[in-house]
């Protein structure tokens, strides 16, 4: 009957996985003589202001603890005290203890018998959330969690389970950050400091009705709190030592604190600082022509620096015994130049951005004392986020003062005007811009493909604040019932500013600036109930999500968006294995982006001006998710899961007419994921580990607008005008076969001194190919339909070995960690117009003769341009067929070299860490 | 902590500070010097149109139409004094393809780093321009013009100045020929014929020219080596007139054979360019006795001419084949 029933909601549901700010620890305390539950014991964590007493059952649950490490205590009339050090409760997660306590009047040895049942099959546990604890960073060959992130199943490239970038929330310490104007295209701003962690958690599939502003994923991240002795850390890193080709000028510094500061109060404080002279390291090809200056040393990209600091506070305050204050703040600073093969010939001509993050949260919480026969928790959440970019032309050539870091800020041309969003001062020229021209200094001297200045003459300013008011509570009846409610409130306000051809007046043809600045308000409140009876865990949730777009820039009067978004998750035993199913209903505002007149680049179509439209509604994904959990053997678990997900109301751009370049955005299109996710894991057993991940995914988007794709494709050698209504290709991130492979081991300490205690752990993956677009030699029209093309496929292995000794109350650890071990050259794009990493012969004879027929010019012997080995006759002038187009040939090889479509390298980083 | 392993720590921090692999970095190519170092040297070989010189000392400057130019402007160029490659082409700005005429013509370079052009502008493809300024402008920034004389004065007789030729610094003023333009149809063709009334001289700062008494007719004129001036005007074109700084009455100075189309005063010594002559005949006067002192020939047509300052050499724009450039001779 249990089994139809599962079946029948299998059918009926679909799966979602539910992930939660905070962990719980549950169990049952029994009498070990008999086995008997022992009613009304007082279970605690910590200090002991966070508990539960047991029921009449022997049942307890601790609600919403903060990750990390805790000590559980339980005591009860006639029994012995009982105490628990190192129970770690993850984020989201539960943790089941079960206690057997001694009578004190048996004269028994006090060591309590514990009955801890398996994680892995109790369905107590619903979560399908991926950990990754602050260990992890350290013995894992990642530096930053976006890294750590791209390991988890279902995430490719930043996209979560083949949905676009920006359908996912970062959740620090609760309170969700998301940048609402361009996550699709832009970044955070804030990068969070890894030794500031404690537990973070992916959740690929659904997640709580607390969390919106999201489709396809949550990362979660909870920072530490500080303890009650002062500890810190230090992490050097760096590739300084490595041969040419293996150094990319990487250096990098982490320092972090924690402890006590006055009476109860308590701090943490991390600054991360890292630098490198190439930023975007690529596995290119070197150049065949020995006077490109590429050809000497073709590894490390000039003018590609970039620089980024991150710094981390946070205060915690204890008020009483119930209350807790927590004061975080972070922000980030990041800062590079842009190499553009155009302007490889002219120093001094970079392109630069800069990008700045900062968040400011303060944080309330109360709850109700251990004995209370009803937990309590409430949350209330302030914060302020604010992200700001601008990208243009770096004004002055800072000079590096340690590898990478130049310590001062890139100054770039015309910010000022930018973030004064002055567009009718910006008719004009803006002053510092350079009009493009050919130039005279590369080794070819030809008036062809490499430029004096940034060709787009681009400005690009943006800035996106929010203040955000978020409440939570937590109510526990009992030990089995879990009912949270809460809900947000969100101002925002979104400036942006973008002018190209900035060297020329808009009277000369440029195209005019185009800024915004408008307020949008977003609302939300949820309910989520979580129910355990037996052997079944049931968890249904309900969230209404508000947003108001509220852009100055459309004359009719904004609407007020609204979505509702219910979950549900129910998981049971079945024979040997735990079934979860689930389904739950998400939505996201879409990226503010669209609701204000933009020039840009989209990859998809054609055209650079967009009409925005702040009548665009939400986004919204439905997920049906089944997941099945195994034991095959002691120490090893088996998950396997399948999902399917399907996007509505997805952001498509809509032709205006019949001109190709202006397009309005509108709510329309939709998309499908399906795929089934299977790990194989042994857990760590202090000296080896490992997991093996397989994801077989298909991400297809529907196009509900085909007339623009047809209107350029044949569809029939005969002329057939029936245009189809839909248009069906692969989604951005469609990737179908995924295979991630984690191996730890650690050398035993009886292997010696010389490497007994050595850590070492190897990451392999193994993609398929990524889908792209084909283009016409143009450019400007595709050819097929959209991601027909197929990249092929990647594969990387990383490997981080890590030794550590004791030096009393310090520890000192050195690593060496390098990605890409075997130094394989992924292709991670293509040349569109056909298909390769590389342009043929017949392209670059084609793209020298168009550029030598658009300047057939002689070059004489005076012009700066005159190459005296090209002038075969020795007449002092450079000229005819036979003496330019070699020229222009060997430029067109030059600029045709495929930089960009290439992977990393091989990337190595030795680093020291020392702990106190 | 084994003193092993400090002392693997210790090399771990030696080896972290090291230097970092310096990136490529993509070199200017060197300039080149004159094609061959033997006079006459071909300074240019434009296939274009390369012509008003003027030498400073340390540079050439000319106005040059660059090959490929479709809108016809015209730029000023830099060379080394002894040639090889430009140092400098300064250009108005704009579009290379565009339907204006831009021409930055006769430069003239001051000992105080100072250059003066006369900047005009036409719609193409009219011949006539619509505007015409005297420019002046630093060495190194030449479109940063810092006097600007609009090219339109009345004459002592009362016509109308439309035009300026022969360009040069007489110390902080600008002495010149002034006259004016038409533009007769010849042979279906516009062609451009230039009047010379006199000559003149203006303080940039100040901006209205004065005509120098004596020197009416004077369409070739050179500093002579007393402060004075030599010249030739259209009423005797063989005849070189001197004209004293005392402000005394005009003299002739000596006769060359034919008529001069250019002059110029090299290492102190009157200069003519001969016209009606292929080759062309470059004749020099003895600078004491205003007697004919030497006479050389060189093929080609022959334009202007200029003295390097502090040398006996000087550039000379020829025209050959369709192409006119720029030769650096000496005198003998």
């Amino acid at each position: 009957m249990r089994t139809l029933a599962v079946a029948a909601l299998a059918l009926v549901l679909p799966s979602i996985a539910l992930a939660q700010a905070g962990g719980r620890i549950t169990g049952r305390v029994t009498d070990v003589l008999n086995a008997q539950p022992v009613p009304n014991a007082v279970v605690t964590v910590g200090s002991g202001v966070r508990g539960s007493v047991t029921g009449a059952d022997g049942r307890y649950a601790i609600r919403d603890l903060a990750p990390g490490y805790y000590r559980l205590r339980v005591r009860a009339a006639g029994f012995r005290v009982l105490a628990r050090d190192s129970v770690f409760v993850g984020t989201g997660r539960t943790t089941i203890i079960d206690l057997g306590l001694t009578s004190e009047a048996v004269p028994l040895p006090p060591l309590a018998v514990e009955a801890a049942p398996d994680r892995l099959l109790d369905p107590r546990e619903p979560q399908t959330v991926q950990p990754i604890a602050a260990e992890d960073l350290r013995v894992l060959p990642v530096s930053t969690l976006d890294e750590a992130v791209a390991l988890q199943t279902g995430v490719v490239l930043g996209s979560f389970r083949g949905g676009r970038l920006g359908q996912d929330i970062l959740v620090v310490d609760g309170f969700g950050l998301k940048n609402q104007l361009d996550a699709s295209s832009g970044r955070l701003g804030l990068r969070f400091p890894t030794a500031a962690l404690q537990e973070a958690t992916v959740v690929t599939g659904g997640f709580s009705a607390g969390y919106g502003q999201a489709l396809s994923g949550i990362v979660t991240a909870s920072t530490r709190d500080g303890g009650d002795r002062l500890e810190g850390r230090v992490t050097v890193e760096t590739d300084r030592p490595l041969p040419e080709g293996w150094d990319v000028g990487l250096d990098r510094l982490t320092v972090s604190a924690a402890g006590p500061v006055v009476g109860p109060l308590r701090f943490l404080a991390v600054v991360d600082a890292e630098a490198r002279i190439d930023d975007d390291p690529v596995n290119a090809p070197p150049p065949s022509d020995t006077l490109d200056p590429r050809s000497a040393r073709p590894w490390v990209l000039p003018r590609n620096a970039g620089e980024r600091y991150d710094v981390l506070g946070k205060l915690t305050l204890p008020v009483g015994r119930r209350n807790t204050v927590r004061l975080l703040g972070m922000a980030s600073e990041s800062q590079r130049r842009l190499y553009d093969p155009q302007l490889k010939y002219a120093p001094g001509s970079d392109v630069g951005e800069r990008l700045h993050g900062r968040f400011a949260l303060l944080h309330l919480r109360h709850v109700t004392p251990p004995t209370a026969a009803t937990t309590i928790v409430a949350d209330v959440r302030v914060g302020m986020f604010e992200k700001e970019a601008v990208r243009g032309p770096v004004a002055d050539p800072a000079g590096y003062r340690l590898g990478g870091f130049t310590f001062s800020r890139l100054a770039l041309v015309g910010e000022r005007l930018a973030s004064s969003q002055d567009t009718v001062a910006a008719r004009a020229p803006i002053a510092g811009f350079e009009r493009p021209t050919f130039v005279e200094g590369s080794p070819w001297g030809v008036p062809a493909f490499f430029l004096t200045a940034p060709p787009r003459g681009e400005l690009v300013w943006n800035r996106f604040r929010e203040g955000r008011l978020r409440v939570d509570l937590l109510v526990g009846p009992g030990q089995d019932t879990d009912l949270r409610a809460g809900g947000e409130y969100v101002r925002q306000r979104v400036q942006t500013f973008t002018r190209l051809e900035a060297y020329r007046s808009v009277a000369d043809g440029a195209p005019p600036a185009t800024g915004s600045d408008f307020g949008p308000r977003l609302g939300a409140g949820y309910v989520e109930l979580q129910q355990r009876t037996g052997e079944f865990t049931l968890t249904a949730g309900m969230r209404l999500d508000l947003f108001n777009g509220r852009s100055a820039t459309d004359a009719v009067e904004n609407d007020t968006k609204l979505a509702i978004g219910p979950r549900l998750a129910l998981s049971t035993v079945l024979g040997p294995a735990t079934v979860v199913v689930g389904w739950g209903r998400f939505a996201q505002p879409p990226d503010f982006q669209y609701l204000v007149d933009a020039a840009f680049d989209d990859t998809l179509r054609t055209g650079r001006f967009r009409r925005g439209n702040s009548n665009l509604g939400f986004e919204t994904s439905t997920q049906y998710e089944l997941q099945v959990r195994a034991r095959p053997t002691t120490g090893v678990s088996l998950r396997i899961g399948t999902f399917v997900k399907r996007l509505d109301g997805l952001v498509a751009s809509i032709p205006l007419g019949l001109d190709p370049d202006s397009a309005i955005f509108a709510s329309g299109d939709f998309g499908n994921v399906k795929g089934i996710e299977t790990t194989l894991e042994r857990e760590f057993d202090g000296l080896v580990g490992g997991r093996v991940t397989y994801v077989l995914q298909q991400a297809q988007a529907t196009a509900t607008d085909a007339r623009d794709f047809y209107r350029r494709l044949r569809i029939s050698p005969i002329g057939d005008t029936i245009v189809p209504a839909t248009a069906q290709f692969p989604l951005d991130f469609d990737r179908r076969h995924t295979v991630t492979v984690v191996g730890r081991g650690r050398v035993p300490a009886s292997a010696g001194r010389l490497i007994g205690g050595t850590e070492g752990t190897v990451v392999g993956r193994w993609g398929s190919g990524l889908p792209f677009t084909r283009t016409t030699a143009a450019g400007d029209s595709i050819i097929g339909l959209p991601n027909s093309g197929r990249l092929p496929l990647e594969f990387s292995l990383d490997v981080l070995l890590r030794r550590e000794v004791g030096l009393g109350a310090v520890r000192v650890a050195a690593f060496v960690d390098v990605r890409n071990l075997t130094n394989r050259r992924n292709v991670v794009a293509v040349r569109r117009d056909n298909g390769l990493t590389t342009a043929t012969d017949t392209q670059i004879d084609d793209l020298a003769e168009r550029a030598y027929q658009a300047h057939p010019s002689p070059i004489p012997y005076e012009s700066p341009r005159y190459r005296p080995w090209a002038d075969l006759d020795g007449d002092g002038v450079v000229a005819g067929r036979d003496e330019l187009l070699p020229l222009y040939l060997r430029a067109a090889r030059d600029i045709a070299q495929p930089v960009f479509l290439f992977g990393p390298p091989r990337l190595v980083r030795i680093g020291v860490e020392i702990a106190f | 902590m084994a003193r092993g392993s400090v002392s693997r720590l210790a090399a771990v921090l030696l080896l972290m500070g090291c230097e970092h692999t310096a990136p490529f970095e993509a070199r200017e190519p060197e300039l080149l010097g004159p094609s061959n170092g033997q006079l006459p040297i071909r300074l240019t070989y434009n296939p274009a149109e390369d012509r008003d010189p003027a030498a400073g000392p340390d540079m050439i400057v000319f106005s040059r139409l660059e090959p490929g130019r479709t809108d016809l402007d015209r730029c000023l160029a830099f060379l080394p004094t002894g040639g090889g490659t430009l140092t400098q082409l300064a250009c108005a700005g704009g579009p290379h393809a565009d339907s204006i005429t831009d021409g930055w013509l006769q430069p003239a370079v001051s000992a105080h780093g100072q250059i003066a052009y006369v900047r005009e502008r036409a719609t193409f493809p009219a011949i006539a321009p619509t505007a015409r300024h005297l420019v002046v402008a630093p060495v190194a920034a030449p479109d940063s013009v810092s006097a600007e004389v609009l090219v339109l004065f009345q004459a002592p007789d009362g016509r109308r100045v439309t035009a300026l030729r022969e360009l040069q610094w007489s110390g902080a003023d600008l002495r010149f020929v002034m006259g004016q333009d038409s533009f007769p149809r010849v042979a279906g063709v516009f062609d451009t014929l230039f009047t010379a009334i006199s000559l003149a001289e203006l303080t940039p700062t100040v901006g209205v020219p004065r005509p120098i008494a004596g020197t009416e007719g004077a369409y070739a004129h050179a500093p002579a080596p007393d402060g004075g001036i030599w010249f030739v005007t259209t009423r005797a074109p063989t005849a070189l007139i001197h004209s004293a700084a005392d402000g005394s009455a005009p003299r002739v100075f000596g006769t060359f054979s034919r008529p001069v189309t250019a002059l110029a005063a090299v290492d102190g010594q009157p200069v003519a360019v001969l016209g009606g002559t292929d080759p062309t005949a470059v004749e020099w006067l003895d600078a004491a006795e205003g007697t004919i002192a030497g006479r050389l020939a060189i093929a080609g047509q022959g334009g202007r001419i200029v003295g390097v300052p502090g040398s006996r050499r000087f550039v000379l724009e020829l025209r050959r084949g369709g192409n006119t450039d720029l030769w650096l001779l000496d005198l003998p």
